[in-house]
């Protein structure tokens, strides 16, 4: 490995490092930085990228100090080279981070501002922080792991919209906030902590697992779909008691998560589960795993 | 040549190229699996008849579920065929037996190394059976369908793999008894048994009514292997047997490819070479009808 003065190698994957070097004084649109703009650029070409600060547009090099290094790298499904994308730092300013990347790493040290992943189609996104608001909203591949805890409207539809996530998956080790996987469509979200109030609102269809104890209205208006309490939570009286039993596709999905890295324990994979069917109000299709305990 | 004293004629096997799919089914226990897979490739022994040739292939390694399971192959001439034979079973076999869930256990070993012959969507057909009630997964990139049942729901996996495999791999053990002749063709399937990526369709591994292409009546494909049948051996007008052989039983192998249907046919034709054995022999069609030819010799050393 050896670290690059100016242009980047075209024949040589490389690993982009973006340290901040000073907190912008207002919220930034920050959807220029993720691993496929930052691909075969140089030092130079990065951080000439846009950033808009405010009302005025200025550059990626204007708060961040750029860093490329030459490594083996990675390729992806079609071969391509891809850049490995570190950011380190405070971004709780930063919004849209990842915005709509389609494959790549893009790894994040610190909080992050709200909107990180939303329209996301493939690759991986870690966030060794706090998540803003509206993380992976509209999200359709790829995943998302939080090593801390996300905000409000997780995966959710933004105004005016009828569907929110359509697919890929999101894992936060702690809570995250009200509107959890509002209007999803497809995809799972996992969530190892508490979540607010409304919790798979309007579900379309897709996978919800709390790993914490749920706010309220859990699953309201929901049409399809699956909320997966593993802490009993208060139900609407919209949910109607079908049966106890241990569904099969939990013990796939429990495989998958764990390979993930979150964290359940083994007896999780085996238990029983309360199932009820609704929102009524709705067609009633959707359903409410709910964990007797965790014991 | 002789391999512990028994010929191994010099001649070979003439097997097809068939499209062949891997069914893990799981239970709650081998018990339960084992039903469901001896149901799902019962009355499966020879594409003459049947529309499809089936076997358990052993237990299954690793499950997408982590119960015990059991891997099953299915061979048939079309790929239209196996998604006929395939629904049937799976729906009638496999969704009847209490606890079952099924998937496909090819899309791992050729999903990235190889392009398959075909993807069906058994899945999404069966799933009707839910009434409307039915529902999917998609984990880890698979949709898996989620069908409501008495006893609880049924899960099946959407797509399945369908590759080109290998039909019609055999030998032919002749012996001096049929006892000794039986002897060795179950140590042959012992043997085989151990062997990944193949069935022996026929009961117990074993056939005693080979048969040759067509007969003396029109109406009728395949009839039995006059050439092999010892008490024909002074009125046909041809025979094979050797002096001595009042016996003969024959082991067919699918596999999923040629490789495996050799390395099944090299520990076979070993483990089959025992005290009554005279010689090895194989069935073939003068090397003219099928792709893939498997030579005693070669294969044995």
């Amino acid at each position: 490995m050896r670290v690059s003065s100016d242009m980047g190698d075209e024949s040589v994957p490389a690993r982009i490092t973006l340290l901040l070097k000073q907190t912008p004084p207002v919220p930034v649109e920050a959807e220029s930085i993720n691993p496929e703009s930052v691909t075969a650029k140089g030092r130079r070409e990065i951080e000439d990228l846009p950033l808009w600060v405010g009302n005025s547009q200025e550059r990626v090099g204007d708060y961040f100090r750029v860093e490329v290094e030459e490594t083996e790298g990675r390729r992806d499904e079609d071969n391509d080279r891809l850049a490995t994308l570190l950011l380190v730092g405070d971004l709780s300013r930063f919004k849209r981070l990842g915005w709509g990347m389609s494959r790549g790493e893009m790894l994040i040290q610190g909080t992050v501002g709200p909107h990180a992943g939303a329209f996301m189609r493939g690759g991986t996104l870690v966030i060794q922080g706090q998540a803003g608001d509206w993380l992976g909203a509209h999200m359709e591949g790829g995943k998302i792991l939080v090593q801390g805890s996300a905000g409000n409207f997780v995966g959710a539809a933004y105004r005016g919209y009828k569907t929110g996530m359509k697919g890929g998956t999101i894992i936060i080790r702690d809570g995250a906030g009200q509107m959890l996987g509002a209007r999803m469509r497809r995809g799972v979200i996992a969530v190892g902590g508490d979540c607010g109030d409304f919790a798979g609102f309007g579900m379309a269809a897709g996978t919800v697992v709390v790993g914490g104890t749920p706010g309220l209205w859990v699953g309201a208006r929901m049409k399809r779909g699956t909320i997966i309490l593993l802490q009993p939570g208060e139900l609407l009286p919209t949910f109607y008691f079908d049966c106890t039993f241990a569904p099969l596709f939990w013990r796939l999905l429990y495989n998958y998560l764990h390979q993930e890295g979150f964290s359940l324990p083994p007896s999780c994979r085996e238990m029983n589960f309360k199932r009820f069917s609704g929102d009524a109000n709705e067609e009633g299709k959707g359903e409410i795993l709910v964990c007797p305990s965790l014991d | 040549m002789r391999l512990n004293d028994v010929a191994i004629e010099d001649t070979f096997a003439e097997a097809f190229t068939m499209y062949g799919a891997r069914v893990i089914i799981t239970a709650i226990n081998e018990k339960w699996a084992n039903h469901a897979a001896l149901a799902a490739t019962g009355f499966a022994t020879s594409i003459i008849g049947c529309g499809v040739e089936a076997g358990i292939e052993g237990p299954a390694l690793s499950t997408p579920d982590s119960r015990p399971g059991v891997a099953c192959l299915f061979f048939t001439t079309s790929k239209e065929d196996m998604e006929k034979q395939l629904l049937n079973r799976i729906g009638q076999a496999i969704m009847t037996t209490p606890t079952s869930a099924c998937y496909d256990g090819l899309s791992q070993d050729y999903g990235q190394q190889e392009q398959p012959a075909a993807k069906l969507k058994l899945g999404s057909k069966l799933r009707f059976f839910g009434d409307g009630y039915q529902s999917s997964k998609v984990i880890n990139g698979r949709r898996f369908w989620r069908i409501p049942v008495m006893e609880g729901e049924f899960l099946v996996q959407e797509e399945f793999t369908v590759v080109k495999g290998v039909g019609g791999g055999n030998f032919l053990i002749l012996a001096e008894t049929a006892a000794a002749a039986l002897a060795a063709a179950e140590a042959a399937v012992e043997a085989i048994r151990a062997v990944p990526g193949v069935i022996l369709p026929f009961p117990g591994g074993v056939v005693r009514s080979g048969s040759q292409v067509g007969s003396r009546y029109k109406f009728l494909k395949a009839s039995t292997n006059v050439a092999f049948c010892p008490t024909l051996r002074g009125i046909a007008a041809k025979t094979m047997l050797p002096p001595g052989v009042n016996a003969v039983l024959e082991i067919v192998i699918d596999g999923l490819t040629p490789d495996a249907v050799a390395e099944a046919m090299r520990v076979g034709i070993r483990a089959a070479c025992l005290k009554g054995v005279r010689s090895i022999s194989a069935g073939n069609y003068g090397g003219r009808l099928g792709k893939h030819l498997f030579p005693l010799r070669q294969i044995v050393q």
